[in-house]
């Protein structure tokens, strides 16, 4: 990825986004790959979200199936979903502290992003790549012991992101260079077709977990953050609400989780069908568009990821801003290069 | 005025941001000093692969679901083995994890009649699916093999794997007491005297409250109504459940007790819990010497209608099977008090055993591997009366006798100069010696086998035996908590068979890496194998 800024002075006059630098055909890959053996390939496009991306394919391939996963299954897999969205809202986030020069934001997100790894480490015996979601339900049962861990870890972390917000949201230094820069307005961002955090910063209340529950969300209580400047600092702000919302939902799986099996037999291979799975990742809407003609490879896999979708906004933010602003207005919207990619 | 209270907010927030860093400065770092000061990793981390030599039979099943093809099954003398190439192993761990368990309970039913879906239990005491039932025509030897314990002969082919623990012949002639690890061995293999075994169930599903969806009818209407019972799962209710494995019965509306009149304390207790659980007053009948304990209740009978309608259908469902051993005691206890009885040494028979008798073939399987989970070996034998159906019986002899007092809570003193016992029992099996073991030719007899999925073996006739398919029988692949990095180095990323199967090295508890001081991975000095 890189961006091709043409400038006035210092104020931004045409930026022009050029993608593919890490561009891997994970499309074609998976044309030639058994279902399963899939499954680790799909989460690489964006490794500090894997888990999100899995539900989308498992979700897409239950779909043509018909496989329906017991509700054990759902729960644990919402449990490592907003696992994953923390972790990846705090990679964000260390990389916002650093692009803005601060440095202790780049130390205190990384280190307690920890917290998580070893939680998510617990569960599936997996530090970052999970392959924790299979077709059918998950592999692995929750371990003795997980669920008071996983209260005492985000309870700690709650703690640990009004520190956050002391240090580095509160502070006039972030402030004074995130509020109004890079505004992106409501009709605007409907227009380009973000999705994620970077459509709820402009102040449209979308969120797949709410309007098309999957998994546990339905039973689960949490609030969509929206805010409505649409400027880098409401962008940010709706990560950490996220972050917020997220650590009361893993405390409410663990102590609802119903008991029972964790994965039903699923076949191996794929029936004639098409199926559209999607889910709410980290950075906005991943979906697949998967068509199976009744093999155990599919015949086409679309795969649309929240940053692809995102990458229209990059221009948007910027033109107009001076060049000293573009970390700010860039990061907010948090592209991942290699998730647009694929 | 404004410029000024937003410069004082401004100061009062960065002073506030500066404090909150300057407090870090007395906390503890977040960072160890690698390497030497180690991260421990969670148990269960998919760290690289431990190989059992033993149990890998060289499917290549791991060799086809690894995702980067890492895995090569390389020859190593008669057999094959997987190697790894951990150049490119993403650690997905994909050739380690068997297909997950769905629960289901077998019945004891003929081979001939399993279909694939069904479960049935495997040589490591899990209940396992069935992929593949396998028919085709057999010439050449067929083998009859009598296990002590068992009711039937077992008939397989010359070629069929048994789970066995040959005996050798120590001093005076005899064999030898105790079981030796057991082996795989065809039938041609064996003799008499050697053990067979039969696997203990051994996962236990602990449910406070059992669920089940009820149908009763709408008072006027006529229309069903449907609703839920939920009961709790205390230990009493095994007791209900065990009366009427004996003496139940379910007739249009009812569930009946039969006892006898003399049986006071179980007339009263079986009314006890019938009231209890279900809420509503028993009715008694006498007919005869025989008391029956009536309970009117549609739900009552669709709950009982679980265990079987009529005496040659008693089951036991899969909650019951898996429930915990002293729920099953109480379970033992009550079908015990009913058909069973405690023969005590007389001037005739001077032997001492517990005896239950049944005509239901699938109740009598079942309650044998229910007293296995509770440590006591019942065998069964078969009786054939004219005019009657075949009766199963369950008798409990020997050694395991007083056990089986403690369970039934039946005072006994053991007045027996000796006991004797030719069963064998440990943690994974029942050993059972063979009583007769036969052959005779047949051509084109069809016969059946089985492929289960995971284990590769099934309990035919209470006698383990594997399936004679190329499937990988799992579990031979495992992870460790291994993850150094320093073991993976550039000219050492070939994993042969051999060394995979080295089981990581502990010390203190803690697993012994081969860099132990500052310097790191690069530095290691590189050892051939």
């Amino acid at each position: 990825m890189r961006l091709i800024v043409e400038v006035d002075g210092d104020i931004i006059v045409n930026v022009a986004p050029d993608p593919g630098y890490v561009h891997r055909g994970i499309e074609k890959i998976i044309e030639l790959r058994n279902i399963i053996k899939s499954i680790p390939v799909i989460e690489r496009p964006s490794i500090i979200d894997a888990s999100n991306l899995n539900h989308a394919w498992v979700r897409s391939i239950e779909e043509i199936q018909g496989v329906e996963v017991p509700r054990r299954g759902q729960y644990l897999r919402t449990l490592l979903n907003e696992m994953n969205r923390i972790m990846s809202h705090l990679y964000w986030l260390s990389i916002y502290g650093v692009f803005l020069g601060h440095t202790t934001m780049f130390m205190w997100p990384l280190g307690d992003r920890e917290l998580f790894i070893d939680l998510a480490e617990k569960l599936t015996g997996a530090r970052i790549t999970y392959s924790y979601l299979v077709p059918g339900g998950v592999r692995r049962d929750l371990p003795p012991g997980f669920a008071e861990e996983a209260v005492k870890r985000t309870e700690y972390f709650e703690k640990r992101l009004k520190e956050y917000d002391r240090i580095f949201f509160n502070n006039p230094l972030f402030t004074s260079r995130a509020k109004g820069i890079g505004v992106l307005s409501k009709e605007k961002a409907i227009e380009l077709g973000c999705t994620g955090p970077t459509l709820r910063g402009s102040g449209v209340d979308a969120d797949l977990r709410k309007d098309e529950p999957y998994a546990a969300y339905s039973e689960l209580d949490f609030e969509v953050s929206t805010r409505p400047d649409g400027d880098s600092f409401s962008r940010a702000m709706v990560h950490m609400d996220e972050m917020r919302e997220s650590c009361k939902m893993i405390r409410q799986i663990v102590k609802k989780i119903p008991a029972g099996p964790i994965r039903r037999k699923a076949p191996i291979v794929l029936p004639r069908g098409v199926a559209y799975g999607r889910v709410e990742s980290a950075r906005g809407e991943c979906s697949f568009y998967l068509i199976g003609e009744g093999g155990d490879k599919p015949y086409r896999a679309r795969y649309i990821t929240g940053s692809y979708r995102n990458m229209a906004a990059i221009p948007a933010v910027l033109l107009g801003n001076r060049l000293a602003d573009m970390p700010t207005a860039w990061w907010s919207i948090d592209y991942w290069p290699v998730e647009a990619d694929r | 005025m404004a410029p000024i209270i937003g410069k004082a907010k401004a100061a009062v927030d960065i002073s506030i941001a500066y404090l909150t860093g300057i407090r870090h400065l007395f906390h503890r770092p977040y960072t160890l000093r690698f390497p030497q000061q180690r991260y421990a990793v969670e148990k269960g981390y998919r760290g690289r692969h431990l190989l059992h030599l033993d149990r890998c039979t060289g499917c290549g099943i791991c060799a086809w679901i690894c995702p980067e093809k890492c895995i090569t099954i390389v020859p190593r003398g008669q057999r094959w083995y997987p190697q790894y190439f951990y150049g490119r192993c993403c650690f997905c761990h994909f050739c380690v994890t068997p297909d997950t368990l769905v629960t289901t309970n077998p019945s004891v039913s003929p081979i001939s009649r399993i279909l694939p879906g069904d479960r049935v239990l495997t040589h490591t005491g899990h209940y396992r699916r069935v992929r593949k039932v396998l028919t085709r025509n057999y010439s050449g030897r067929l083998y009859n093999i009598k296990p002590l314990g068992a009711p039937f002969p077992l008939k397989m082919t010359q070629d069929h794997p048994l789970l066995a623990s040959p005996r050798d012949i120590v001093k005076k002639g005899r064999l030898e007491k105790k079981p030796r690890p057991p082996v795989w061995k065809t039938p041609f293999e064996l003799k008499r005297g050697d053990y067979l075994t039969m696997p203990i169930a051994k996962e236990v599903r602990d449910t406070d409250v059992y669920e089940q969806e009820v149908v009763v009818g709408q008072p006027g209407t006529r229309k069903p109504l449907e609703s839920k019972l939920i009961l709790n799962t205390e230990h009493s209710l095994f007791r209900l459940i065990g009366y009427y494995l004996a003496e139940g019965y379910v007739v249009r509306r009812t569930v009946g007790f039969a006892f006898g009149e003399h049986e006071r304390e179980y007339i009263a207790d079986s009314a006890r819990l019938l009231e209890k659980y279900f809420g509503r007053e028993t009715k008694r009948f006498i007919l005869h010497n025989s008391t029956h304990v009536l309970l009117h209740s549609v739900v009552a009978l669709q709950f009982f209608e679980t265990f079987g309608r009529g005496a040659e259908n008693k089951k036991l469902p899969d909650w019951a099977m898996f429930a915990p051993t002293q729920k099953q005691a109480e379970l033992i206890r009550g079908a015990w008090r009913g058909d069973g009885y405690f023969h005590r040494p007389t001037k005739g028979n001077r032997s001492t055993f517990f005896e239950y008798t049944t005509i239901s073939k699938t109740l009598a399987f079942q309650l044998q591997q229910l007293l296995f989970r509770a440590g006591i070996v019942g065998q069964i034998s078969l009786a054939t009366h004219a005019n009657k159906k075949p009766n199963y019986v369950v008798t409990v002899r020997g050694r395991f006798v007083s056990t089986m007092a403690d369970l039934m809570q039946v005072k006994f003193e053991d007045k027996r100069v000796k006991t004797f016992s030719r069963f064998e029992m440990d943690a994974n099996y029942v050993y059972a010696p063979i009583e007769e073991i036969s052959s005779f030719e047949v051509h084109d007899q069809p016969v059946v086998n089985l492929s289960v999925e995971g284990d590769e073996s099934y309990v035919a006739g209470n006698v383990t035996a594997h399936n004679c398919t190329d499937y990988c029988p799992e579990f031979a692949l495992e992870e460790t908590v291994e993850y150094d990095i320093a073991e993976y180095t550039r000219d050492r990323l070939v994993w042969s068979p051999e060394r995979l199967s080295k089981p990581p090295v502990k010390k203190d508890d803690k697993y012994v890496f081969s860099v132990d001081t500052i310097g790191g991975a690069s530095q290691v000095p590189q050892k051939e194998e």
